[in-house]
């Protein structure tokens, strides 16, 4: 290997733009160097210039068509671009070209998994990467990932556990990991989860999407919680008050110990970018005071006093008009959608 | 002379053997930095292939013992020497070089300026110019190992940058944090050994993309007037083993030698990544060794100022972050608004322009990285152009240009505030980006 090659081979995962640097004048001279186009189609694929990539990896395959890595460059280069078909056929063929790789399988799986269009199939491949490279933390992590896109969460959150013993920094996993927790309604989990992901890798956008999720599924609950306070109100108002104080006490409680700073600075955050969603808390809390205060009144009295109705009817009408903001935060928030599909 | 320059030299004549004038050049500097066996080496060279070379040939007959008469008049003895004579006469005590090197003068020719030559006895007999007529070449009796292995400087090239920070416009608080942490404490010696303040320690810049970190420490090594050495990854790494080690003790090495230096880490994140998320067993290596080296636990550091600038400290080793190494931290905002027009400015100034308001264009340009106003006028100049080539009439670039061009810019730091926002969020508080939270703070993005 020659010397631009050498260093740009050790550059290309750390400083991609820096191993084109290299690469692009070796490449004027020796534009038929199989392994410095793969190279090169490396880099440009982390520097998100994929149709460039995709002519040199096209070009280093005519030049060895017996390796699967060029196939593998243009299969993901296929798949940035979005030629889900194209990205999938390429990746089959590598795995004709090279069955032993695990690489290869890997790739397969994870080009379905881009497609949203995982089947059996793709989890046979993540299996069957897994079985060839059991000590590396990505095929675990893949496996996950597909299992959690099956919807088989007890898998995935198996694999997704595997694959943080093996690399406990591995950000990716964790991430996938809380996503499984969430799909299982483990809020806390999930939320722990998330914190943490934010905390190893500030550069994961979908973490504060998927917190602000859990935010929204805690109102959800916390609501649920009222209209089941409202149907057991006319047997008992002090249940009706002792299971709203338990919801937003143990949530208080939750957040203040396992949740930490993080936590509250997320929370306080949310007003910014979702002020709706803090009205329809901000109504189902003022519901929980009167249905609260109602139960203190009638302790040991009997219901139906004229202030017992009062608050009745105020907690009524605040839970009410927190199912009016919802109807009115989704509207608002579809109307911000962006048409088509982002990843 | 300078020994690294020689070696660079070398090096160069070496990359090209058929580059005359240069190996004539090499040739001169061997011969009055006192080798003159390496200059006939080279000399001879020249002269297989230019035979007719007057000046190689009038080198030639210096370093052979004979002194041209323009040479004479303008080289001091001393310097004519050569400096392996001088030692081995010292060593001899024969006499004192400076009377040898008068000596060997007078032997070769004649001098009016020079002093009067001694008559010669047994006892002043110039033993080192009798052995190189009989051509014995005498190794030295006792040999000293060199302190440190010889560096090849020409990989890491040395500037003397000239601009200070009074040069820099605007960036007002990232200057006054790089007087509080870095140049008050340097400038005042006497204050410093009061407070028994130390100097070790570096200082890493962070902030968005584009906005003059590179900058910035350029500057700040004009201040020092001090040497700028800048280091990219590219120059350091290498897939052999232990090469890149090599090179990173190599670099530390050229800034000791090179001191008062600064030494500068562009894009440090990509070589002080932590060592927990790669799994490049040659970069683990390199930040090990890098660590040591700014630990300076086999050498010390004096006058080894360290510099470092990332775009993402997130990406940072802790380890580098640990106190005595990149202990302190400077965030280099967007520019400010004096800033911005100093920006504009110095993009502009070297273009046919009319009516430019600068100060309007910085007041609407906040947000905006120095890379993206040097984007926006390059837009504006491909603007004027287009219209100068489909008018067929040549006219400057105007304020409508420039607005035209802001229009379509987007601030290009927006990922990284978010990223940055994401990092105050749900990092441990401990007071290192205290100044980010702040800064996100007034800008409402918290």
């Amino acid at each position: 290997m020659t010397s631009p090659v050498r260093q740009a081979a050790a550059l290309v995962q750390l400083s991609p733009a820096s191993a084109m640097r290299l690469l692009a004048p070796y490449l004027a001279g020796e534009p038929d160097d199989w392994f410095a186009l793969c190279l090169a189609a490396q880099a440009l694929i982390a520097l998100e210039q994929p149709e460039r990539a995709l002519e040199l990896s096209r070009r280093a395959a005519q030049l060895n068509p017996t390796d699967d890595w060029p196939v593998r460059l243009q299969t993901i280069a296929h798949r940035n671009l979005g030629h889900h078909a194209d990205a999938t056929e390429l990746a089959r063929r590598s795995v004709l070209i090279q069955p032993a790789n695990w690489q290869t399988h890997y790739l397969v799986a994870n080009t379905d998994l881009w497609a949203d269009a995982v089947t059996q199939h793709s989890m046979a491949a993540a299996e069957r990467a897994r079985e060839l490279a059991p000590d590396d933390p990505s095929t675990h992590n893949l496996v996950g990932q597909v299992a959690l896109a099956l919807g088989k969460s007890r898998l995935a959150v198996r694999s997704l556990e595997q694959a943080l013993r093996l690399d406990p920094e591995n950000s990716i996993a964790r991430h996938e990991l809380a996503r499984a927790h969430l799909r299982r309604f483990r809020l806390g989990k999930s939320v722990t989860g998330f914190l943490a992901v934010g905390r190893m890798d500030p550069t994961i956008p979908q973490t504060r999407i998927n917190l602000h999720n859990i935010a929204i599924r805690t109102v959800q609950l916390l609501h649920y919680a009222m209209l089941l306070a409202l149907l057991l109100s006319p047997f008992s108002a002090q249940a009706s008050a002792g299971l709203v104080l338990l919801i937003v006490l143990g949530a208080l409680v939750w957040a203040r110990y396992r949740g930490g700073p993080a936590l509250l600075r997320f929370a306080a955050s949310i007003p910014r970018r979702d002020p709706l969603l803090v009205v329809w808390a901000g109504l189902l809390l003022l519901a929980g005071v009167m249905l609260v205060l109602r139960g203190a009144l009638t302790l040991g009295k009997p219901a139906g006093t004229a202030a017992d109705g009062g608050l009745f009817g105020v907690a009524f009408a605040l839970i009410f008009a927190g199912v009016a903001t919802t109807w009115i935060r989704r509207l608002h928030l579809r109307s911000r959608q962006p048409s088509g599909r982002s990843r | 002379m300078s020994q690294p320059l020689i070696a660079s030299l070398r090096r160069a004549v070496a990359a090209n053997p058929e580059d005359l004038p240069l190996r004539l050049h090499l040739a001169e500097l061997l011969l009055h930095s006192g080798d003159p066996s390496g200059a006939v080496t080279e000399l001879a060279t020249v002269l297989a292939s230019e035979p007719a070379n007057a000046a190689a040939r009038q080198l030639m007959t210096e370093a052979l013992g004979g002194r041209p008469e323009a040479a004479a008049e303008t080289q001091p003895a001393a310097e004519t020497q050569p400096a392996a004579q001088t030692e081995l006469n010292a060593g001899a005590q024969t006499e004192p070089a400076a009377d040898t090197a008068a000596d060997t003068a007078a032997d070769t020719e004649p001098d009016e300026a020079a002093p009067a030559p001694r008559p010669a006895s047994g006892a002043s007999f110039d033993w080192s110019a009798a052995e190189e007529q009989l051509g014995l070449d005498v190794p030295p009796m006792f040999v000293d190992q060199p302190d440190t292995e010889p560096i090849s400087d020409s990989v890491f090239d040395l500037e003397r940058p000239r601009l200070t920070l009074a040069e820099v416009g605007g960036m007002t608080q990232a200057k006054q944090r790089l007087e509080a942490s870095f140049l008050a404490p340097l400038r005042n010696p006497e204050l410093r050994r009061m407070y028994r303040k130390s100097l070790r320690g570096g200082l890493l810049m962070y902030g968005p993309p584009g906005c003059g970190k590179t900058y910035l420490a350029r500057a700040l090594a004009g201040e020092l007037q001090a040497g700028f050495l800048s280091v990219q990854i590219t120059d350091v790494l290498d897939q052999l083993v232990g090469s890149s080690e090599r090179n990173v003790r190599e670099l530390f090495l050229a800034a000791r030698r090179a001191a008062p230096c600064v030494l500068f880490f562009d894009e440090v994140d990509a070589l002080g990544q932590r060592r927990s998320q790669t799994r490049n067993s040659a970069l683990r290596g390199t930040i090990n060794q890098l660590l040591t080296e700014l630990d300076g636990v086999e050498q010390d550091n004096d006058g080894v100022f360290v510099l470092a600038a990332t775009n993402q400290p997130w990406d940072v080793d802790p380890a580098l972050r640990r106190p005595g190494r990149l202990d302190r931290t400077v965030l280099i905002l967007p520019p400010d608004e004096p800033a911005r027009e100093a920006i504009f400015r110095h993009h502009l100034s070297h273009r046919p322009i009319a009516g430019i308001d600068t100060r309007r264009l910085a007041g609407r340009t906040e947000g905006l990285s120095g890379a993206d106003i040097a984007y926006a006028c390059e837009l504006a100049a491909e603007h004027a152009l287009l219209a100068s080539v489909a008018s067929g009439q040549p006219r400057p670039i105007g304020m409508a240009d420039l607005e035209q061009a802001l229009a379509g810019i987007q601030p290009s730091i927006g990922p990284w505030l978010e990223t940055a926002r994401n990092l105050v969020t749900f990092g441990e508080d401990d007071g290192t980006y205290a100044e980010l939270r702040g800064y996100l703070k007034r800008a409402g993005r918290l």
